[in-house]
């Protein structure tokens, strides 16, 4: 066994540093060395979301204002663009955003912002229904609202098949009417009548129906949700749902 | 730059002067300056998530940094005391679950975590993992703070509540476990301790 070591070859050796004239701490010293370089040139890891709040907001405080106005010179401020460079799961960030962005409207813009939300759920959930394509129970819910509503009776098709006829019914029209289309396309809240110009669509809706229906207990939120996945259904009720989606920006 | 910041003294003094008034520019300064090495010792300490521990550390820190009077080497130590006894809480709370006792079973290599052994393996190589997970809890606890953390002896001497003459036998223990044990695992080079022997 070798010599004692020192306090101040201790130091030289934590340092990562080879001793002069002690060969057999050189193993030693280089393994720590190592060590010391792979600690070093560790990055930062991602904090949790609330002390990403807390990084991003400062403190839940109004010092935290009156501290930034205190220290803003040039080289702290060269360092505070540095910490957009904190690594951030891009779920949290991009909801932060969201957040942020809803947070800076007007109460005029929230209250219209709500109501195209509801408005574009409301509009899937009509399109589906005027479409008949809804489950027995949900289609039945949907006809009394919409004979409340309107004042008449939603038509009773006994026809296993409706969309398929209603297809080739209108095929077989010669004359279309042509302002009753563009009246739906205007119009975001369908009625009975508008099923048949619903089926004016280039055929999606048997696949849409059957798979609809195999649905044990769909509802009109499970819809929504639906149309946010890449199943086969999900496309062509994407279809309604982004148009839905894109009114209240429009507006 | 041991025991320090890499930011300067100076710079060091303005971000601490508007993390204490709350900006948000300034915690995030500090939490890159030093996360990586809260992080590294509370993996290599056994932590079982020390990334998230590394981040409730640092609530705390900014909770209490009204509290904080000191240079840059001060500040070290203020968060690597607050991190040790966020560690120990964490092994304590895991022992009253009846999860393995990081503190009591460290001894025994072959008791070691899976979690222990990952941070380690990012921290170093696989030769200083078995090597220090073979010291005892006090002399690990110096050689992390001092290798990993990068703590001068003052510091973890206040870290650890100990006194630095405490710290530097306990260093100069571990070092001389880690040569003996370093002697046992490699095949000497011909010559190498022939002197000494």
């Amino acid at each position: 066994m070798g010599k004692r070591i020192s306090t101040t070859e201790a130091e030289q050796l934590l340092a990562g540093a080879t001793l002069a004239g002690r060969p057999e701490l050189s193993d030693l010293a280089a393994t720590i060395g190592r060590a010391r370089a792979v600690a070093a040139a560790t990055t930062a890891p991602a904090p949790t979301a609330q002390l990403l709040a807390r990084l991003t907001e400062g403190a839940p405080s109004p010092a935290s204002t009156a501290g930034d106005a205190a220290v803003a010179s040039s080289s702290i401020t060269a360092a505070a663009d540095s910490t957009r460079a904190v690594r951030r799961p891009a779920l949290i960030e991009g909801a932060k955003s969201m957040a942020e962005w809803i947070a800076g409207l007007g109460l005029a813009s929230k209250i219209a912002l709500a109501a195209g939300v509801g408005l574009a759920g409301m509009t899937v959930a009509g399109a589906a229904g005027a479409a008949g394509v809804l489950p027995v129970p949900a289609q039945s819910a949907f006809d009394t609202v919409i004979s409340t509503i309107t004042g008449t009776e939603p038509e009773i098709d006994d026809d296993p098949a409706p969309f398929t006829e209603d297809e080739s019914d209108v095929n077989d029209d010669p004359a279309p009417n042509v302002e009753d289309e563009t009246d739906v396309d205007d119009d975001p809240a369908p009625n009975p009548e508008d099923e048949s110009d619903v089926n004016d669509d280039p055929a999606p809706y048997v696949e849409d129906e059957s798979d609809v229906n195999d649905d044990p207990a769909p509802d009109v939120e499970d819809e929504s949700d639906v149309n946010d996945d890449s199943a086969p259904y999900v496309e062509d009720e994407s279809d309604a749902d982004d148009d839905a989606a894109t009114a209240p920006d429009e507006d | 730059m041991t025991g320090s910041s890499r930011m300067g003294d100076e710079i060091f003094a303005t971000v601490l002067a508007a993390a204490q008034g709350g900006a948000g520019w300034a915690y995030t300064r500090l939490w890159e300056e030093y996360a990586s090495a809260v992080a590294g010792f509370l993996g290599a300490r056994g932590s079982r998530e020390p990334e998230d521990l590394t981040s409730e550390v640092f609530l705390v820190v900014f909770d209490r940094l009204a509290e904080f009077r000191g240079d840059a080497a001060g500040f070290r130590s203020f968060i690597f005391s607050i991190a040790y006894r966020r560690l120990v809480d964490e092994l304590r709370m895991r022992g009253r679950r009846g999860e393995t006792v990081e503190l009591l079973a460290e001894e025994d290599p072959r008791r070691a975590s899976s979690a222990e052994s990952e941070a380690l393996e990012r921290v170093a190589t696989d030769e200083t993992m078995k090597l220090l997970r073979s010291l005892s809890p006090d002399q690990r606890d110096v050689m992390i703070l001092r290798i990993v953390a990068d703590l001068t002896v003052e510091q973890v001497a206040e870290v650890l509540g100990k006194r630095p003459d405490a710290i530097k036998a306990l260093q100069r223990r571990a070092l001389t476990q880690l040569r003996k044990k370093m002697g046992d695992t490699r095949t000497p080079v011909a010559g190498e301790n022939d002197s000494e022997k």
